[in-house]
């Protein structure tokens, strides 16, 4: 019975995450099939009005982001990050307001001691530099939202080009669509 | 019994009788005779039970954070560096602890004597260091090495044996051992790889892992209550040891050891697979020291340096350079 079939599948439809999350592959991006992918941290007050002035702009940008929004660049712990390789992310980016306009007056100074500590740490575990960035970018800089992830895209291709990203090696337990980050 | 221990036992009487001290955290003899174990003297006639010698490793201010206060405690110059952790974080109070300190010649390595549950270990009837020597009984017969030939490789590049931070310091000032080792040339070579081998490298060592958890109970400064790698939702990290994860649980360890790790050791010496964990958290600290001139642990009134920022960080910062 066709009517069954279709409650069923409606049934199960709202057990998984909706497409576009960072737990479903975009369409035509299919694990393997599709480009790298890169993970965005972007601070609510600057960075992620930016990326909505580059969205508002119609400024052209690769798909292969997914936006994290975040209250400040300092809830940010590199553990996220951290996690964020684990989970077969191929790069992270961690963007927040410029230094001075943080809306929490001092937020982004913690992000910006810790991060020049923990970028080399994570380059010391084998993640190439060129897969993890910090930038600041305010909410008027929707270009410079573009270009980043224009550039964080095309290092990443070329690196997946010269075979410098490791295979993804998710757990039963973990990825797509385990428990691990079911959205919500 | 050594003059050491004896002014140890002196010291502990005294706090627990003229100090105030409901407890005197120390070491006292384990089970076999190379081993020590930790002991909480709380009366008078439990110092007795104290001993000092070259097997005694431990990190003992592990223990401070749940022990009945005003505590006294017995530490190692690296030990006293992770209680000045603790009292920068405030999860001691200065006020209500007693600081025994030990200059420390450099604590031994039972597994470089012999692996293990092997024989010799089965045959060994005391251990005894004097003088610069460890010596062994075993079958009747005494067996002799030069301390430095035996140490704890985290004991040979140490730069602080004698603790600065203390109430009472038993024996005399020890400088820094004479074993010449470069303290970062193992993270030099691990550089050197890269990036893709390096990865592998890791995941080869964290492949033994069995998640036990001894790297993190044993360590002072992973007192969280509850652990972010514990949480069940999220699930931070997979609970089934692989590789990945169980890397990703040791890194995000030595992360939020950072700044804060004084190096003791004791992860690695209590690691039952061998992995050598202080590769990871001395890249921390040898950040930290190149970029920040910093090093943990120097000063118990300092506010913990990744809860600080300074205008100078901006030349450090990575943001915005290609």
């Amino acid at each position: 019975m066709p009517g069954v079939e279709e409650k069923v599948e409606a049934g199960q439809g709202a057990q998984t995450p909706a497409e576009g999350t960072l737990t479903q592959p975009l369409p035509g991006r299919e694990r393997g099939t599709g480009g790298p992918r890169l993970l965005a941290f972007l601070c609510n007050w600057c960075s992620y009005a930016g990326a909505d002035l580059a969205g508002g702009g119609r400024l052209q940008y690769p798909p292969n982001v997914r936006i994290l929004r975040v209250p400040c660049s300092a809830r940010v712990d590199p553990a996220f990050v951290l996690r964020a390789f684990r989970l077969g992310m191929d790069g992270v980016l961690v963007a927040g307001c410029h230094p001075g306009d943080c809306h929490y007056s001092e937020g982004n100074f913690y992000t910006r001691r810790r991060l020049a500590i923990f970028t080399p740490f994570l380059n010391y575990l084998g993640v190439h530099p060129k897969r993890f960035r910090l930038e600041w970018i305010s909410a008027s800089e929707g270009r410079r939202f573009a270009q980043v992830i224009r550039e964080m895209v095309a290092d990443l291709e070329e690196l997946q080009r010269q075979g410098e990203l490791p295979e993804r090696n998710l757990s039963p337990f973990q990825g797509e669509d385990g428990p691990i980050c079911r959205a919500g | 019994m050594s003059d050491l221990e004896q002014r140890i036992r002196d010291e502990a009487m005294r706090a627990l009788t003229e100090r105030g001290a409901v407890c005197v955290i120390g070491f006292r003899q384990g089970r076999r005779p190379w081993r020590v174990t930790p002991h909480f003297a709380t009366t008078p006639g439990q110092v007795d039970q104290l001993i000092w010698n070259a097997a005694c490793a431990g990190n003992l201010a592990t223990y401070v954070i749940a022990a009945p206060k005003p505590v006294a405690v017995v530490l190692k110059g690296c030990d006293a560096r992770a209680l000045a952790v603790l009292l920068q974080e405030h999860q001691v109070e200065r006020d209500q602890v007693q600081i025994i300190g030990v200059p420390c010649a450099g604590m031994i390595d039972l597994a470089a004597l012999a692996p293990a549950n092997s024989a010799t270990w089965k045959r060994v009837a005391g251990l005894d260091d004097a003088a610069g020597e460890v010596v062994v009984t075993a079958g009747g017969k005494e067996h002799r090495a030069p301390r430095e030939r035996v140490l704890l490789a985290r004991c040979r590049t140490c730069a602080h044996p004698t603790p600065a931070l203390h109430d009472v310091l038993v024996g005399e000032a020890v400088a820094a051992p004479a074993v010449e080792d470069d303290r970062y040339a193992r993270v030099a070579e691990i550089e050197a790889m890269d990036p893709l081998a390096r990865r592998q490298y890791w995941l080869d060592q964290f492949a033994r892992c069995i998640r036990c958890n001894a790297c993190r109970n044993i360590c002072p400064l992973c007192y969280c209550r509850e652990c972010v790698c514990d949480l069940r939702e999220p699930r931070f990290v997979a609970r089934e040891p692989n590789a990945e994860d169980n890397l990703l649980f040791q890194c995000v360890r030595a992360w939020h050891a950072a700044g804060r790790c004084v190096d003791c050791g004791e992860c690695e010496r209590a690691c039952p697979m061998a992995i050598p964990l202080r590769e990871l958290g001395r890249k921390l600290e040898q950040e930290l020291r190149d970029l920040f001139g910093y090093q943990a642990g120097m000063d118990p009134a300092a506010p913990p340096f990744l809860a600080q920022f300074a205008a100078a960080d901006e030349e450090k910062s990575v943001a915005g350079h290609e």
